[in-house]
C-alpha cells in the first residue's frame, strides 16, 4: 500500500494515522497553511507550522488543540518521519515530507517558487511521489516580476491620490493583503487596514513579520475621519465582502482595484466590477509547476487543486512522468 | 513597461490565418497543440492565449525591422516566415502581440491599407488605429456578417438601416448578436446612396424577404453575408457585442452563407480594457 493515500477525507497517511488538510473532521489533521480551503474547523488535534499558530487560533478558536513545528525539524509518527519545508505561498505556509522506510512523498499544499520577500522562500524537496497544487496550470499563466507589479500599483495609487480620490485594493486577510502592505509606497499617502486585515497583521507582526506602517479601521472608516483623519489620499485594503457593506460607505467615490492572478485573463476585468486588475498572485505559475516539479526529481506526480487535468496530461506527454489527478471536491477557484 | 508599438500604415503581405499562427507558435515554444486549444477556452479567444503563453517580451525590435521583413516575405520558406514572426511577437507586450497578430490575419486594417480601398463614393475613410494619448482608442477592422434586421427609413424614398451580425460562439454555433448597422437605398432620384454595386438588387432582396415586426424593425431570412468595414470600432458597454463602430462599409455582397466572423475576431482587434492585465 502506498505510504500516502486520497480518501473522502482527504490525503491520509496511514502509516502515521495522520491526515494532510482534510475536508472534515478527524484525530490528527497537518495543516499547511491556515486559508480557510485548507485549514478546517474541528479537528480533533491539530499540526502546523509555528508561523501559522496564531492566525489557526484567530480563525478556529484559541481553544484548538495545537501542536508547531518549524522548517527543516521532523517528528516521528509511527516510523513516519514528518518534516515540514517552506513553501512560499504565505506566511506559515508549509510543504510536508513524509518518509517511511526509503519512501518519500512531498505534498507542495499551496506554493509559488519565486520569493516575495515577505514569507520564507520555497525550497526543493526530493522525493518519489510528489502531490503538486495546480491553480494556474495554464502556460497564458505567468507572472512579472512583482516589483513590476508594485510599481504599476504605487502609480495607480499616486495618481488617485494626485485627484484626491481614495483608492481601495481588494485583498484577501491572509497573504496577499500583507504582501501588498510590505510594497506600498507610504510617500504617496496612508495605509488603512479593514478590521479582517488588521486582525491578522497584529498576529503575524508579534510572529516577527514587518509589512511596514497602517491603519487599524476595525472601528469604521466614519470614526478615523472624525478623528481628524484625510482619506481622500489614503489607500483602503479589505477583503470584496466588505464593499457589500455599510463599512466602505464613509469613503465615498473611491477607486478600486483587485490583485489576482486571474487578472491576467482580459475577461477577468468583468469579475466584480473592479476599476483596476492587477496581476499578483500568491501560487506558482505554469513554468514554476513544471520548475517544482523537476526540481523534485519525483517519478511520480498527483495533481490536484486546479488545471489538474491539463498538467497531468502534460507532464505525462511531454515530461514522460506518471502522474495522475487526485480530485479534490472543495476545491473553488479562489485564490486561497 | 514598454511603450506602444506603432501600426500605423503598416499592411501584411499575405493574410496569415488563425491557425497558422497557432501551429507556428506551438513549433517554436514546443508546446503541445491540444495545451494551446486549453488555454484558448480559457482565455476566451486565441489571439489572446498565443499573446499570453509567450511570457514576458524577450528582445526588442523596431518598426523597421517589421518594415523590411514584410518587404521579403515573399521571398521566405515557411520557416524563415516562422521564425520571423516569433521573434517579432516574442518583443512584445501581450497587447502588441494581440494586435500584430490581427494584423497578420489581415482582420486590423491601418492606415495606408485603408486608402487603398477607399469607398466607391469617393468618401475616403478615415482614422485607423486612432491615436488618444499614448493610448489606442479605435480601430479598422474587415469582418464577414449575416443580415439579421431591417428598419424601413423615410416615406417618400426606399432606404433601410441594416443591421449585421456576427457568431457568438464556436464554428458549428449559429447563434449571432447584432453588430453593426449601415443604411442602404436610393434617393429621390432613384440613385443608390451606400455605393454598393448591387444595391439595387439588395433592395430588392429585402423587399421580397422581409419577415416578422419587432417595433419599427422588421426582421429578414438570415442567409445573406456581407464583407464589412468598419471603421471607429471600439469597446461599449451599452452595446450587447461589448463594441461599437462609428463608420460601416459594406464592401460587397458575398452571396455565400460560409464563414461569418465570430464577435471575438473583432475583439480580438480592439485594444484591451487597458486597465487589465499583464502590461509591465
Ligand atoms: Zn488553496
Ligand atoms: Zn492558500
Amino acid at each position: 500500500m502506498a505510504l500516502v493515500t486520497y480518501t473522502e477525507l482527504g490525503f491520509y497517511c496511514a502509516q502515521a494515522d495522520l491526515y494532510i488538510d482534510p475536508l472534515r473532521r478527524v484525530a490528527k489533521a497537518l495543516v499547511t497553511h491556515a486559508h480557510s480551503d485548507h485549514a478546517r474547523p474541528g479537528m480533533q488535534h491539530y499540526l502546523c507550522h509555528s508561523d501559522s499558530v496564531g492566525i489557526l487560533k484567530l480563525r478556529l478558536g484559541q481553544r484548538i488543540s495545537l501542536q508547531s513545528m518549524g522548517y527543516g525539524e521532523s517528528i516521528w509518527m509511527n516510523g513516519v518521519e514528518v518534516t515540514l519545508f517552506p513553501a512560499g505561498h504565505v506566511p506559515g505556509s508549509a510543504q510536508v515530507r513524509l518518509s517511511y522506510r526509503g519512501e518519500v512523498w512531498v505534498i507542495t499544499g499551496d506554493y509559488k517558487t519565486v520569493g516575495d520577500g515577505l514569507s520564507p522562500a520555497w525550497v526543493s524537496v526530493r522525493c518519489h511521489h510528489l502531490v503538486t497544487e495546480s491553480t494556474f496550470a495554464l502556460p497564458i499563466f505567468q507572472w512579472r516580476d512583482q516589483q513590476l507589479v508594485f510599481d504599476e500599483i504605487n502609480a495607480w495609487w499616486r495618481g488617485n491620490a494626485a485627484a484626491g480620490r481614495p483608492s481601495v485594493l481588494l485583498g484577501y486577510s491572509l497573504g496577499k493583503a500583507q504582501r501588498i502592505l510590505k510594497y506600498l509606497d507610504r510617500s504617496v499617502g496612508e495605509v488603512v487596514c479593514h478590521g479582517a486585515i488588521s486582525a491578522s497583521n497584529r498576529v503575524l507582526e508579534s510572529a516577527g513579520f514587518d509589512f511596514g506602517p497602517w491603519v487599524d479601521a476595525t472601528e469604521g472608516l466614519s470614526g478615523l475621519r472624525a478623528g481628524g483623519r484625510v482619506l481622500d489620499g489614503s489607500l483602503v485594503v479589505c477583503p470584496p465582502n466588505a464593499l457589500r457593506s455599510a463599512w466602505i460607505t464613509p469613503l465615498g467615490n473611491y477607486a478600486l482595484a483587485n490583485c489576482s492572478g486571474w487578472m491576467a485573463v482580459s475577461k477577468s476585468g468583468d469579475w466584480g466590477g473592479v476599476d483596476k486588475g492587477f496581476v499578483l498572485s500568491d501560487h506558482a505559475d505554469w513554468p514554476q509547476l513544471l520548475e517544482a516539479v523537476r526540481a523534485s526529481g519525483a517519478e511520480h506526480v498527483h495533481v490536484t487543486h486546479g488545471f489538474s487535468e491539463t498538467l497531468s496530461r502534460y507532464l505525462r506527454e511531454t515530461m514522460g512522468l506518471d502522474a495522475d489527478v487526485v480530485e479534490q471536491a472543495m476545491w473553488e477557484r479562489t485564490e486561497e | 513597461m514598454r511603450t506602444k508599438f506603432n501600426f500605423i500604415g503598416l499592411e501584411a503581405p499575405q493574410k496569415v490565418s488563425m491557425g497558422k499562427l497557432k501551429l507556428w507558435l506551438s513549433e517554436s515554444l514546443g508546446m503541445p497543440m491540444w495545451l494551446i486549444a486549453e488555454s484558448q477556452r480559457f482565455a476566451g479567444s486565441l489571439n489572446e492565449a498565443l499573446a499570453l503563453v509567450l511570457g514576458a517580451p524577450e528582445g526588442e525590435v523596431s518598426r523597421l525591422y517589421i518594415e523590411q521583413g514584410f518587404a521579403q516575405w515573399g521571398g521566405w520558406t515557411d520557416g524563415e516566415q516562422r521564425a520571423w514572426v516569433f521573434r517579432v511577437l516574442v518583443s512584445m507586450e501581450v497587447e502588441d502581440r494581440r494586435r500584430f497578430m490581427a494584423l497578420l490575419n489581415g482582420r486590423l486594417v491601418t492606415g495606408s491599407a485603408l486608402a487603398g480601398m477607399a469607398g466607391r463614393d469617393g468618401a475616403a475613410s478615415s482614422g485607423t488605429e486612432t491615436e488618444m494619448a499614448e493610448n489606442i482608442a479605435s480601430v479598422s477592422v474587415k469582418v464577414r456578417a449575416v443580415l439579421l434586421y431591417v428598419r424601413p427609413m423615410g416615406r417618400s424614398v426606399l432606404q433601410y438601416e441594416l443591421t449585421f451580425g456576427l457568431r457568438t460562439g464556436e464554428e458549428s454555433e449559429v447563434t449571432y448578436v447584432g453588430c453593426f448597422k449601415a443604411v442602404v437605398g436610393t434617393d429621390e432620384a432613384g440613385v443608390a446612396i451606400h455605393g454598393l454595386t448591387d444595391e439595387l438588387s439588395l433592395l430588392e432582396w429585402i423587399g421580397s424577404n422581409l419577415g416578422e415586426r419587432i417595433g419599427p424593425i422588421r426582421g429578414v431570412r438570415v442567409s445573406e453575408v456581407f464583407e464589412l468595414h468598419c471603421d471607429g470600432v471600439q469597446w461599449s458597454k451599452r452595446h450587447k457585442a461589448g463594441f461599437k463602430a462609428e463608420r460601416v462599409r459594406v464592401v460587397s455582397w458575398l452571396r455565400d452563407t460560409a464563414g461569418v466572423s465570430g464577435l471575438w475576431e473583432v475583439r480580438d482587434c480592439l485594444p484591451r480594457p487597458k486597465d487589465f492585465g499583464q502590461s509591465g
